[in-house]
């Protein structure tokens, strides 16, 4: 069984499966410390940029970087900052709120699934705002109709625009969600222009004596899903058949998508 | 003879104006400023990065630089998915 390939699950109650995205594609803007948390958190959190607190060792164009797990990711940046001698509680990274993501799952192959069915992310948005429409195709299909789409983050659970990690199981990452100038917080849907994505290493603080460079390590393994929305006919992914899910008669097109979850990363020191 | 001036000495001058008394020590004054005014750039450069060395040096000993700038190779930043 490759990654995404679904022959061998026998529990498809649930209505998202986790993935791998093939393409996982950010751009990034900005990458510094603080010694301080950089997200002032209270009833409205925002961006707590102190000069004397925070060190940006780089901040430029938006430089495109491939993190799927599969990829090469970027072995360097150009215009880095040396950093100067200080110890440092908190990483952080500033990245576009645009995601160009591409991804696969395969059911099939078992008398409980049915027939086999594949569904591509198809480069197009979907129905759904911001979240990729779906092509279906059997097995034997054209691979090459495979296509990016764009995610975008247009806020967190219960319309807020802050994110804490703790309740996904990653209680050291944050994030909040700028507006155009890139320093104040968003405060509806269309203002989402970047996201402040925040790593606390408070239990082993980054010292810039020893460091020579950083490691930015960002999860993307299984950080995808495939969604199905209900109402459904069954309770399996038995239906997850071509005619359950594009015949608009049946009234469930675009009941399947591709939906990315938060942002979590870590980032270690290497040292001389 | 009467009335001779040496032409040297006559010339010499001091911050209170002419005399013809040569201040004392002022040769080796005036070797560390002719060499200061007459040396090459290249030289400047030579004595600045001395200076710049043993600075960089004792920062280093004194623990006041990281290991990146005394060792004054390029901090790097890596990314990647996984």
């Amino acid at each position: 069984m490759s990654i995404n390939d679904f022959t061998d699950i026998q529990d498809l109650s649930t209505n998202q499966i986790p993935i791998t995205p093939s393409i996982y594609d950010i751009s990034i803007c900005e990458i510094g410390v603080s010694k301080i948390n950089p997200i002032f958190q209270n009833s409205d959190p925002s961006w707590n940029k102190i000069n004397s607190e925070t060190f940006v060792l780089w901040s430029g164009q938006d430089t495109k970087i491939d993190i799927s797990p599969s990829a090469s990711g970027l072995s360097n940046l150009n215009g880095i900052k040396t950093p100067t001698t200080g110890i440092y509680n908190y990483s952080y990274i500033v990245l576009r709120n645009t995601i160009d993501i591409k991804a696969q799952a395969t059911f099939g192959g078992s008398s409980l699934l049915g027939p086999n069915v594949t569904y591509y992310t198809s480069g197009t948005a979907g129905n759904m705002t911001d979240q990729g429409s779906v092509k279906i195709e059997d097995c034997s299909g054209a691979f090459s109709s495979h296509g990016k789409f764009t995610y975008k983050i247009q806020n967190f659970d219960s319309n807020t625009f802050y994110f804490h990690g703790g309740g996904d199981g990653y209680p050291r990452v944050q994030g909040l969600l700028l507006a155009n100038d890139k320093k104040t917080s968003s405060n509806n849907d269309s203002e989402s222009t970047y996201i402040l994505a925040v790593f606390d290493c408070s239990d082993n603080p980054i010292n810039f004596s020893n460091a020579s460079g950083l490691n930015i390590k960002i999860l993307t393994k299984n950080r995808l899903s495939i969604k199905r929305q209900l109402p459904l006919p069954n309770s399996d992914w038995t239906d997850a058949s071509y005619n359950n899910f594009t015949d608009d008669s049946a009234g469930f097109q675009n009941t399947v998508h591709f939906e990315t979850m938060p942002f979590v990363f870590r980032i270690t020191t290497t040292n001389i | 003879m009467s009335g001779y001036v040496p032409r040297r000495v006559s010339r010499t001058r001091t911050a209170m104006g002419t005399t013809d008394q040569r201040p004392l020590g002022s040769g080796s004054v005036m070797l560390g400023l002719v060499g200061g005014i007459g040396g090459s750039s290249w030289s400047r450069r030579v004595n600045k990065r001395r200076a710049y060395t043993s600075m960089l040096k004792k920062n280093c000993a004194q623990g006041n630089l990281t290991k990146v700038q005394c060792a004054t190779v390029s901090f790097s930043i890596n990314i990647s998915g996984e």
